[in-house]
C-alpha cells in the first residue's frame, strides 16, 4: 500500500523563549501507510504526544528539525500552507483530553460546523446539519441536543465523541488518536474505541493509535511502534522502587469530614446528581469512591470542598456545618478540605510559576523545595510556569498545593485516569504515603474499582448519585450489590478479553447514563429487578461490619457471608 | 505594561498599529513639529488662504496656520480619547469584575445599573451632561468615560464569569484565598486580553465623540484647538475655504480608522479562535 505519511528523523525540543529548550524528541521516524493502524505504545512522559503533534504540524516551526513527508513530498514548517490543506480532509487529531480540545465559548455543533466551513466543505446551514450527522454517526445518543449544548453540559464521553465527530468531519485519510479514552471509565471507553474501528473500517482510515494499554493496542491496531523517552525504543521503563509497604496499615483516628444526607441538585437542569449522601472520613483513613463518569462522583467531590453548596443535608468539618458557615470561617474552613483536580494542570493559574503558587497555598519560602520533594518532584520545576510541566509533573505540583493548605482530608479526583499503569501505581503509593505520615483523611475518587479495592480501606460505591454500597477491603466477604459486581467485572483489560462485550450492542453502554426517575438506579439493567425497586429507591441498611447495601433482594446473601465466619 | 509585539500578524493591523504610534508620536512632539503658534494670527491679508508653500494647508479666517493647529489639535483629540477610555475601562472593569465574582444581589444589581445607563443614546446623554454647565475640557472627558464603560462591564462580567468556572479560579477558591486576592491575582490578569481590545477599540469612538461635542460647541473653547472644533470654524465657508473642513475631516477619519484596525488586529492575536466579535458601543 502507497505509504501516507512519514516522519524523518525528527527532533522536537521545546521551552520557553529565550531559555535553553529541553529536548522532547530525538531522532524519530515512524511510517504510516494507506489504510493502515499503527499503535505507538509506551509510558506516560515518553514523548507520544509530542510525535502526534508534531506529525499534526501543531507545535511552535523553531521547535522542530526534521521532516514530515506526506505522501512523499515534504509539508514545510508548521504553519504553513501546506499544512492547513492537509489538516481536515488529510488528517486529524483526536485529543488526550476531552476537555481542553473543545472551546467551553462555543457550542458543540458550532465547533464542528466551524471545522467544516474552514475547509470550505459547505456553508452555515449546512454545516450545522452535518454537525448533527456526523454526532448521530459517533453515536451521540441525542444528536441534536448534543449540537445545541455548550462543552461543559455534557459528559466527558460526550466531549470525546463530538471531538471524534470534528475530527471525522472532512472525511481524513489518517485518524491520530491520542489516549482518546484514556480519562473515560470502562464501558464508555469500550464502546469509544468500538466506534472507533467502525469507522476506520466503514471509511478506510489510516490511523495512528497512541496508548499504554497493550490488550487495547493488540485490538485497535495492526503493529505497533514502541516509545521511550523521547526515541522509538524496545521495552518501556518499570516504576521506581518505594520500599514503604502498602497499603499501609490504617491507623484509624478522629472525625476529620463527615456528610449528612447530602443532596446536590445539577446547576442546569435541577436534577439531583447526589442524592441523600452520608459518608464520614477519619484521619488517616482512605477510602475509595467508586463510579462510571456522570455519576455524581466529582459532584460530590465539589460538595465536599466547598465549591458547590449542597441542596440539602449538610457537610461538617472539623465539628462545624461546612456551607453554614460565611466570610473568613468559611474560607478557614474549606482550607481544611483540598481538593486534587482531575485535570490537575487546568487547576494551576497558567500566569504562576510553581513557587509563586505554592507560596500563594502557604508553603514558606523556604520551605518549597521540602514540600516538592516530598511529592517527588525536583528543585528544577521551582520557576516553571504549568504549560511547561507534563501532566504527571502538573499534577504532583497540584498535589504539592494542596498540601501546602496543610489539610485535614485530600479529595483525590480521578488521580490516576490518565495515567499508565505504572505511573498510576506511583501516584497511589505517594498519596497512601503523605495520608499516614500527615495523618490525612484521603478520598480517592475512581472508576477503576479493582484499583481501589487494593488501595484503600473501604470502598464507596456509587450509582447515578446515589450510594449502593459500601465496603470494607479488608475483611471477608466480597462485593454484592449487582453494580459493584458489574464494575468489577468490566476493568478495562477483562472487558477487552470479553470479546462478547466488544462485539455487543453499543446501546447497551449508554444506559447506565439514562436517568432514573426515583427506584433503584440500577433497576433498568439489573436481572433481580422486581416492581417494587422500580418503584421505590430500596434503604440503605447495615449487612456487616462496615458493610452497607442498597439492595433488599441480596440483603440476606450479604448477610450470610458473615454469619457463616 | 504588555510585551509590544513585533507585529500583529496582518497588514490592517500593522498598519493600525503604525498609525496609532505615529498619531501620539504627533501629539507629543506636537510644541517642536507645528510651524509655529497655532494661535498666532497671521499677517494681514493672510486670511483664507488655501494650501501654498508659506503654508502647507493653508490659514483660516483669522490667518492662523492650519497646519500648528492640526498637529497641536490631535493633542486635544487624543488626550481626550486616551483619558476618557481610560476612565471608562476603569469603571467597566471594576463593575464588570464585582458583578462577575460577587454575590448574585450584586450582579442583579451592577447589571440593572449598566442596562439602565445602555438604554439611553449616549450621545443624548453626553449633550445632556455637557450642556448643563460650562464646557471644558476636563468636563468633556469626565462625561465621555462616564458614558462609555457600559459595553465594556458586560463584556468583562462574561468573561468573568467563564473564568470564575475554571478550574484553577476553582482551586485558588479553594484554598481560602480572599475574594479580593483571587479577582487581583487571578481574574484580572487573564482580562488583560479582552480590556485591551475592547479599550483600543473605544479609543476612535471616543475621539469621534469628543469632535461632534466641539462641533456643537459644546466642547473645548478657545483658545485650546481640536479636530471638532475646526471643523465648526469651517463649517461656514465651506465652499470658499474646503481646506478649513477636509483636513481635519481627514485627520479625524484616519485615527478612528486606526484605532479600530488596531484593536482588531490585537483581537485576532488575542482571541485567535475567533468567531466572537467584542461590542465597538
Ligand atoms: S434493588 Fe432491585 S434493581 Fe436495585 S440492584 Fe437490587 S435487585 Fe436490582
Amino acid at each position: 500500500m502507497a505509504e501516507l505519511v512519514r516522519l524523518e528523523d525528527l527532533h522536537v525540543a521545546l521551552g520557553r523563549p529565550g531559555e535553553v529548550a529541553c529536548p522532547v524528541l530525538e531522532g524519530v521516524n515512524l511510517t504510516v501507510d494507506e489504510g493502515e493502524a499503527v499503535a505507538l505504545v509506551g509510558p506516560s512522559g515518553c514523548g507520544k504526544t509530542t510525535t502526534a503533534r508534531a506529525l499534526c504540524g501543531l507545535l511552535p516551526p523553531g521547535a522542530v528539525t526534521g521532516r514530515v513527508m506526506w505522501r512523499g513530498s515534504p509539508v514545510g514548517a508548521a504553519g504553513g500552507p501546506l499544512w492547513r490543506e492537509i489538516r481536515g480532509p488529510g488528517l486529524a487529531l483526536v485529543p488526550q483530553d476531552p476537555a481542553a480540545g473543545l472551546s467551553p465559548v462555543l457550542r458543540v455543533g458550532d465547533q464542528i460546523a466551524e471545522t467544516l466551513r474552514r475547509h470550505h466543505r459547505c456553508g452555515g446551514q449546512e454545516a450545522r446539519r452535518r454537525a448533527v450527522d456526523l454526532l448521530a454517526e459517533t453515536r451521540v445518543p441525542d444528536p441534536e441536543g448534543c449540537a445545541r449544548a455548550w462543552p461543559h453540559q455534557i459528559s466527558g464521553g460526550m466531549r470525546q465523541r463530538a471531538l471524534l465527530a470534528a475530527a471525522l468531519a472532512c472525511d481524513p485519510q489518517l485518524l491520530v488518536a491520542d489516549e482518546p479514552t484514556a480519562s473515560l471509565d470502562p464501558t464508555v471507553q469500550v464502546a469509544i474505541l468500538r466506534l472507533v474501528a467502525d469507522l476506520r473500517r466503514e471509511r478506510g482510515m489510516a490511523l495512528l493509535f497512541i496508548s499504554h494499554d497493550p490488550d487495547l493496542v493488540r485490538l485497535m491496531t495492526d503493529r505497533s511502534v514502541t516509545m521511550a523517552a523521547g526515541r522509538l525504543a524496545g521495552p518501556a521503563v518499570t516504576g521506581e522502587p518505594d520500599s514503604k509497604p502498602w497499603p499501609p496499615s490504617p491507623a484509624t483516628g478522629a472525625t476529620a469530614l463527615e456528610a449528612h444526607a447530602v443532596t446536590v441538585a445539577h446547576r442546569g437542569t435541577g436534577e439531583p446528581a447526589v442524592r441523600q449522601v452520608d459518608l464520614a472520613l477519619a484521619t488517616g483513613e482512605i477510602v475509595g469512591l467508586a463510579g462510571e463518569s456522570g455519576c455524581g462522583k466529582t459532584t460530590l467531590a465539589r460538595t465536599l470542598a466547598g465549591h458547590l453548596a449542597p441542596t440539602e443535608g449538610e457537610v461538617t468539618v472539623a465539628g462545624r456545618d461546612l456551607h453554614a458557615l460565611a466570610g473568613s470561617s468559611f474560607r478557614r474552613a474549606r482550607r481544611r478540605v483540598q481538593l486534587l483536580f482531575q485535570h490537575a494542570g487546568a487547576s494551576l493559574d497558567p500566569r504562576q510559576p510553581v513557587a509563586v503558587a505554592l507560596v500563594e497555598a502557604g508553603a514558606l519560602p523556604g520551605g518549597v523545595d521540602d514540600l516538592l520533594a516530598e511529592v517527588g518532584l525536583p528543585g528544577e520545576v521551582v520557576p516553571l510556569l504549568p504549560h511547561q510541566l507534563s501532566g504527571g509533573q502538573a499534577q504532583r505540583v497540584a498535589l504539592a498545593r494542596c498540601l501546602a493548605a496543610a489539610p485535614d482530608v485530600l479529595l483525590a479526583d480521578e488521580p490516576t485516569s490518565a495515567l499508565d499503569p505504572q505511573a498510576a501505581e506511583r501516584v497511589h503509593r505517594l498519596l497512601a504515603r503523605l495520608a499516614a505520615d500527615r495523618g490525612l483523611a484521603l478520598l480517592v475518587i475512581s472508576h477503576d474499582l479493582p484499583g481501589l479495592i487494593s488501595s484503600s480501606r473501604r470502598v464507596i460505591v456509587m450509582l447515578q448519585g446515589v450510594v449502593v454500597e459500601i465496603f470494607p477491603t479488608s475483611g471477608e466477604g466480597a462485593p454484592v450489590h449487582p453494580y459493584t459486581r458489574n464494575l468489577l467485572a468490566a476493568a478495562p483489560s477483562r472487558l477487552v478479553a470479553t470479546a462478547g462485550l466488544w462485539r455487543g450492542e453499543a446501546a447497551a453502554v449508554s444506559r447506565s447514563t439514562d436517568t432514573v426517575t426515583g427506584g433503584c438506579p440500577h433497576a433498568p439493567v439489573c436481572v433481580l429487578a422486581n416492581e417494587r425497586c422500580r418503584r421505590e429507591l430500596p434503604v440503605l441498611r447495615r449487612v456487616g461490619p462496615g458493610w452497607w447495601l442498597r439492595c433488599p433482594e441480596l440483603e440476606v446473601q450479604a448477610q450470610s457471608q458473615f454469619i457463616d465466619t | 505594561m504588555i510585551r509590544r509585539p513585533r507585529s500583529l500578524g496582518s497588514f490592517p493591523a500593522d498598519a493600525g498599529f503604525a498609525l496609532s504610534v505615529l498619531l501620539v508620536v504627533l501629539a507629543v512632539t506636537a510644541p517642536w513639529l507645528a510651524p509655529g503658534d497655532p494661535a498666532a494670527l497671521g499677517e494681514p491679508g493672510e486670511e483664507l488662504q488655501p494650501p501654498s508653500a508659506r503654508h502647507f494647508l493653508g490659514t483660516d479666517q483669522l490667518g492662523r496656520d492650519l497646519l500648528a493647529r492640526l498637529v497641536h489639535g490631535s493633542r486635544v483629540s487624543l488626550l481626550v480619547g486616551w483619558v476618557s477610555v481610560v476612565l471608562s475601562v476603569l469603571a467597566g472593569t471594576a463593575v464588570g469584575v464585582s458583578a462577575g465574582l460577587g454575590p448574585r444581589w450584586l450582579d442583579r444589581g451592577l447589571m440593572i445599573v449598566t442596562d439602565a445607563f445602555l438604554a439611553f443614546p449616549r450621545i443624548f446623554v453626553v449633550l445632556l451632561l455637557v450642556s448643563l454647565s460650562r464646557p471644558s475640557l476636563l468636563l468633556v472627558m469626565g462625561v465621555l468615560g462616564l458614558t462609555g464603560w457600559m459595553g465594556l462591564a458586560r463584556l468583562v462580567r462574561a468573561e468573568t464569569l467563564s473564568l470564575k468556572e475554571r478550574d484553577f479560579v476553582q482551586a485558588a477558591r479553594g484554598l481560602g484565598l480572599s475574594p479580593w486576592r483571587v479577582a487581583a491575582v487571578h481574574v484580572l490578569p487573564h482580562l488583560t486580553g479582552t480590556i485591551l481590545v475592547a479599550a483600543s477599540l473605544r479609543v476612535g469612538g471616543a475621539i469621534l465623540a469628543e469632535s461632534i461635542l466641539s462641533y456643537l460647541g459644546l466642547g473645548v473653547q478657545e483658545p485650546v484647538v481640536s479636530w471638532g472644533a475646526m471643523i465648526q470654524q469651517g463649517r461656514g465657508v465651506l465652499l470658499d475655504g474646503w481646506w478649513l473642513t477636509t483636513f481635519p475631516g481627514l485627520a479625524l477619519t484616519l485615527t478612528v480608522l486606526g484605532y479600530n484596525l488596531l484593536g482588531d488586529g490585537l483581537r485576532a492575536r488575542f482571541e485567535p479562535r475567533g468567531g466572537r466579535r467584542t461590542d465597538h458601543g
